[in-house]
């Protein structure tokens, strides 16, 4: 009874530890999403003049949004980059294809880096306002200053 | 600094105005040959119901007697000479406030609701000013085009009065030049000899006596610059308030109750131009050397590119810059130029400069004090054993340096390093696009007139879209070396490797 105890709360020890793999790396991999979405807000803003501000403070936005970039693509697995992959399909909704084309792209995975920049070429000016209008807003992006 | 100051404003009008300038001839030379041969037919503009600067046109030729006419013409210019002092001044107020502004921030200040207030006053009213002047010169700009149409063109009604007013402006301007309005005579006679050259090269057939020279008014030497600047200061530091002051502080509160009526208490801090204070040129144990390119000549761009040397796309920009004949200042990290050595001497092969920008991209001012050393002394150290020559510039990775006289910049200044910045960021690093940052670069190029671009040469699409900025800077400004820049701002020597 005692055997069937541990054996029982050790395999609760390996799902959690399993779980908490896969949210820490979901996680992961959803904040370099968020970081996408703040870039284009970022693009955005510069390219239609929005929320007044000025060239300095959008490229003191930049800058500091590239330095947590890099961090965060330094710290990715890769499980991480399994699950940013499978959004290649979709990161033409939300805007994202530019962050993680430069994600593949620092991490040498040529191929798969093309592919991303290829649909973050298509990206235009109205789309970057598209997104920009449905996944940010002017006090989020202020915020971060 | 002062009369740099003012000359690159009068630059700054002079390129903000030279679109319209260029813009100015609808009648296109491919419309018909016969018209081409022949210079424009005025009986076209006529017919141009959108053009309204024919009725003033048409008034001015209506005029009693030549002398009425060209009296005429002469309101038109003085009152663009004092639009040109007036939008000057509210520049320079405006700057003054913004220096005021940075000022404070950096010493952690805190902005009082008055200084806030002011700084949004001198802002709005700068703005309108500006907008004036512009519409103005615009004004002129056409008058004189339509002058220059209706000299050449023998079936126009108002051939010899328009004949007889080309060749009064030499005597006007000989007449101008030697009152204390030169500033202003130089940067008219630029957009003048613009209307000129445009016409010239629309209709080759022309009688080429007919143009007035303006090269005689702005192409002067440093000395004659500096007199006319003093002069200047003199100009605006006497200028009297007039009703266009009247009318715009009446705007102002205006704008002020209609924004409290709506309720709006969003300040204006919306300013492409940036503090001059940011500019600190030498490099001290202070630690305040920093270049922004804010106080460069007017015109005049530094092309630089950060974080190689990369093995796919350094040579790339090397490509782009050697095919455009344009020089650019590499900023590098010390990891890298110890990876590749080879597009390290390519680089001095190609008459480019070299600069540091720390050892691993880190975020300086999060390291601790065996990390900056790494950084910025050891970086510096293997900077000189590949290259041969200390770096004598450093730019701080994400541009994050500190304050002013902080440990970092203490440091890049202890090695007799100056600190770049950029006043021009083209985000290429986020962007996939070639043509949007190519878009996004020339509209801050054209607002700013002069400075630093930062680039990448460490991404594709900045090798794309790099030749496509240095492509359209070429077509209106002067791209020269950062050090050339920098001496010229500061007067002495400086040198890269």
């Amino acid at each position: 009874m005692e055997h069937l105890f541990t054996l029982r709360s050790k395999k609760i020890v390996y799902i959690f530890t399993l779980l908490n793999l896969l949210i820490s790396s979901t996680l992961n991999a959803r904040t370099l999403k968020e970081l996408a979405i703040h870039s284009n807000a970022i693009l955005a803003a510069s390219d239609n003049n929005l929320c007044q501000l000025s060239s300095s403070e959008i490229s003191k936005l930049s800058q500091n949004l590239q330095s947590q970039i890099d961090h965060k693509i330094q710290n990715l697995k890769n499980k991480d980059y399994a699950i940013i992959k499978s959004r290649l399909n979709t990161c033409s909704n939300d805007c994202t294809c530019d962050i993680y084309a430069l994600a593949f792209e620092k991490n040498e995975m040529t191929d798969t880096a093309n592919l991303f920049s290829k649909k973050a070429e298509l990206i235009t000016a109205q789309s970057r306002l598209h997104c920009f209008k449905k996944f940010s807003s002017c006090k989020k992006l202020k915020n971060t200053l | 600094m002062r009369t740099n100051l003012i000359l690159t404003t009068l630059t700054l009008s002079i390129l903000l105005f030279s679109c319209q300038a260029s813009q100015i001839t609808h009648v296109s030379p491919e419309s018909s040959d016969t018209t081409s041969l022949r210079g424009p037919a005025y009986s076209t503009y006529v017919q141009d119901k959108t053009n309204k600067h024919i009725n003033t046109f048409e008034t001015i030729m209506n005029a009693k007697s030549d002398s009425e006419r060209l009296l005429q013409v002469k309101n038109f210019i003085r009152r663009q000479v004092e639009f040109y002092y007036i939008a000057q001044q509210y520049l320079q107020k405006f700057d003054s406030e913004l220096d005021k502004i940075y000022l404070k921030k950096e010493k952690q200040l805190i902005l009082s609701a008055e200084d806030k207030i002011d700084f949004e006053k001198i802002r709005y009213q700068n703005i309108i000013s500006w907008e004036f002047n512009e519409r103005n010169l615009n004004e002129l700009l056409e008058l004189y085009n339509l002058v220059l149409i209706n000299a050449h063109d023998q079936n126009s009604p108002h051939q010899r009065a328009c004949k007889w007013i080309l060749a009064q402006i030499p005597k006007w301007l000989k007449e101008e030049a030697k009152t204390d309005n030169q500033l202003a005579l130089i940067s008219l006679s630029e957009h003048l000899n613009d209307v000129s050259r445009e016409f010239q090269t629309n209709y080759k057939k022309h009688n080429s006596k007919l143009f007035p020279d303006f090269t005689l008014y702005f192409k002067l030497t440093k000395e004659q610059f500096d007199d006319a600047d003093a002069k200047f200061k003199r100009m605006y530091d006497n200028r009297k308030r007039n009703g266009f002051d009247s009318f715009l502080e009446k705007k102002w509160m205006q704008y002020l109750t209609e924004r409290e009526e709506s309720g709006d208490q969003q300040l204006w801090f919306d300013d492409l131009r940036t503090p001059q204070a940011l500019d600190v040129l030498e490099p001290d144990s202070g630690g305040k050397g920093n270049v922004t390119g804010n106080r460069f000549p007017q015109g005049k761009w530094a092309m630089t590119f950060d974080d190689g040397p990369n093995p796919t796309h350094t040579a790339g920009m090397y490509e782009t810059l050697k095919s455009t004949n344009t020089h650019g200042t590499f900023f590098w990290q010390a990891q890298n130029i110890i990876k590749y050595p080879k597009l390290v001497k390519e680089a001095k092969d190609n008459g480019f400069s070299r600069a540091l920008h720390s050892y691993t991209h880190a975020n300086l001012p999060k390291l601790n004090s065996s990390g900056l050393n790494k950084e910025i002394n050891i970086a510096a150290d293997d900077f000189t054993k590949i290259i041969g020559e200390k770096p004598t510039l450093f730019r701080c990775p994400y541009g994050a340096c500190g304050p002013s006289g902080s440990t970092i910049r203490q440091m890049i200044a202890n090695r007799k390093m100056l600190h770049v910045a950029w006043n021009v960021d083209t985000l290429d690093w986020q962007d996939k696009n070639p043509d949007s940052i190519f878009s996004r670069t020339k509209k801050q190029v054209d607002v700013l007139g002069r400075g630093i671009i930062l680039f990448h040469d460490i991404h594709s699409q900045s090798v794309i879209a790099s030749k496509k900025v240095i492509q359209y800077l070429k077509t209106k400004y002067k791209v020269e070396p950062l050090n050339k820049l920098i001496e010229e701002s500061r007067g002495t020597p400086f040198y890269t490797p």
